[in-house]
């Protein structure tokens, strides 16, 4: 065991060398794998189903931000679509109605439904159109 | 006969048209707009805090205890927003005026923090920004309404008139304020501003507030907290921070050269401004505007 210093030293710097490489693959920083938000909120989507029906045919409108909005062309007296949102954020959903013949208490009926649940029914009313925005809870 | 009635009905408009208004004393840029709306000509309103002036840093003086005492009603916000009220009350309470105070007809909130600034909101950790909430406002409209008619019952019509037309610009407001925001998706709903006054707004519409404690006022934040709350707004990916009533512009500045974030703009956090924020419905829509352009 009586070598060469220096050929000891070399043996030394081996064997820290070799003892090293599973200690630097343990402790080394790995990237984290992050999830973007779009993937994220892929996760949360939920359908939801909006029905809109008005009293009387109407041009009907409906618009999510971010979603391809959708309308009755001409005129209808319902229309219904499925929007798929982050459940626990959804959208606010803006919803339009332009009656064929105006009268006075003309309404607009919104229902949304979400996994057989209802979320949300309201009644807007108005003459000749009826514009507003629906939150859902 | 008809010449003495016509006679009498001159006279009795006569009176009405140069009745003395009821004079009122506002501590609240937006009472005082709501005051002007209700009472027409009715009412003479002396604005107390000027538009553009900070609140905050108002204390009254001599002479404005001499002008309060000298009106019928004073109108104020409440909520500790008026840290001097009650000494004021106790300095003009021989000459009757009567103090109508909003926070008591509004649903208050808590505040995010307690000693976040420079309100005395400290004890009862109530936020004082009620204004923020057109729900509120209208609910300040027919408590102000109720106190003119008090004062002057005569009028009863006309402030129930003038108060109906407010009210319906209002709901028009939050109607347009609704549709405005639906153009921002949810999870862009976040603002930074430099304290947290708008606490009702981000509770009526879906906001998440983060404060820059301190940056309004002669209280710095500490450097951790800005460390911290850039990282957040690079996390949460915040396009936007807002200013209002900025005494240290370097925090600020530093916080968007480090996060990315843009300068969003000015927000009229604690009362009216000039020009077009200078009426309530034109404050609101300055703000909505703002946001909604700087976060979209």
């Amino acid at each position: 065991m009586r070598g060469h210093p220096i050929l000891r030293m070399v043996i030394l710097i081996c064997f820290l060398a070799i003892a090293g490489i599973p200690v630097y693959f343990i402790t080394r920083n790995r990237p984290v794998v992050v999830q973007s938000s779009a993937e994220l909120s892929a996760k949360k989507n939920v359908p939801y189903e909006i029905t809109m029906t008005a009293s009387t045919p109407a041009h009907l409108a409906l618009a999510v931000v971010g979603q391809i909005p959708v309308e009755s062309s001409p005129s209808a007296e319902s229309l219904i679509a499925t929007y798929s949102m982050d459940a626990s954020k959804p959208e606010d959903l803006v919803v339009k109605a332009r009656f064929v013949s105006p009268q006075k208490n003309a309404a607009l009926r919104i229902q949304v439904r979400a996994s057989g649940k209802m979320l949300k029914d309201a009644t807007l009313w108005g003459s000749e159109s009826i514009e507003d925005v629906i939150s859902i809870p | 006969m008809s010449h003495i009635f016509s006679v009498l009905i001159f006279i009795g408009l006569a009176t009405a048209v140069w009745a003395e208004p009821i004079k009122v004393a506002s501590l609240s840029t937006v009472l005082s707009d709501i005051a002007r709306n209700v009472g027409g000509n009715r009412v003479e309103v002396r604005e107390i805090i000027k538009p553009g002036s900070d609140p905050h840093l108002y204390e009254p003086t001599p002479g404005d205890i001499k002008k309060i005492s000298n009106v019928q009603i004073v109108l104020a916000s409440g909520l500790g927003f008026e840290p001097y009220l009650d000494k004021l009350r106790s300095s003009v309470e021989k000459s009757g005026v009567q103090f109508v105070v909003a926070g008591s007809a509004v649903k208050p909130i808590a505040c995010m923090e307690v000693d976040h600034h420079d309100h005395s909101h400290a004890d009862n950790a109530t936020d004082p920004h009620w204004w923020h909430s057109i729900a509120n406002v209208e609910a300040v409209t027919l408590q102000v309404r109720d106190a003119f008619i008090a004062a002057d019952p005569a009028g009863r019509t006309e402030f129930e008139a003038n108060a109906k037309a407010f009210d319906d610009k209002l709901k028009s407001l939050s109607k347009w304020v609704r549709l405005e925001l639906a153009g921002l998706p949810k999870s862009k709903r976040i603002l930074v501003t430099s304290h947290d006054a708008l606490g009702y707004f981000a509770k009526d519409y879906g906001f998440e507030i983060l404060p820059v404690q301190g940056i309004s006022t002669a209280d710095q934040p500490s450097s951790q907290k800005v460390r911290h709350l850039i990282q957040e707004i690079k996390d949460r990916k915040v396009k936007a921070i807002f200013a209002e009533n900025i005494e240290n512009p370097k925090v600020l500045r530093q916080i968007t050269i480090e996060s990315g974030a843009n300068l969003g703009g000015t927000l009229y956090a604690d009362g009216l401004g000039s020009g077009d924020a200078g009426t309530y419905l034109g404050m609101m829509r300055c703000n909505v505007t703002t946001i909604v352009g700087a976060l979209q």
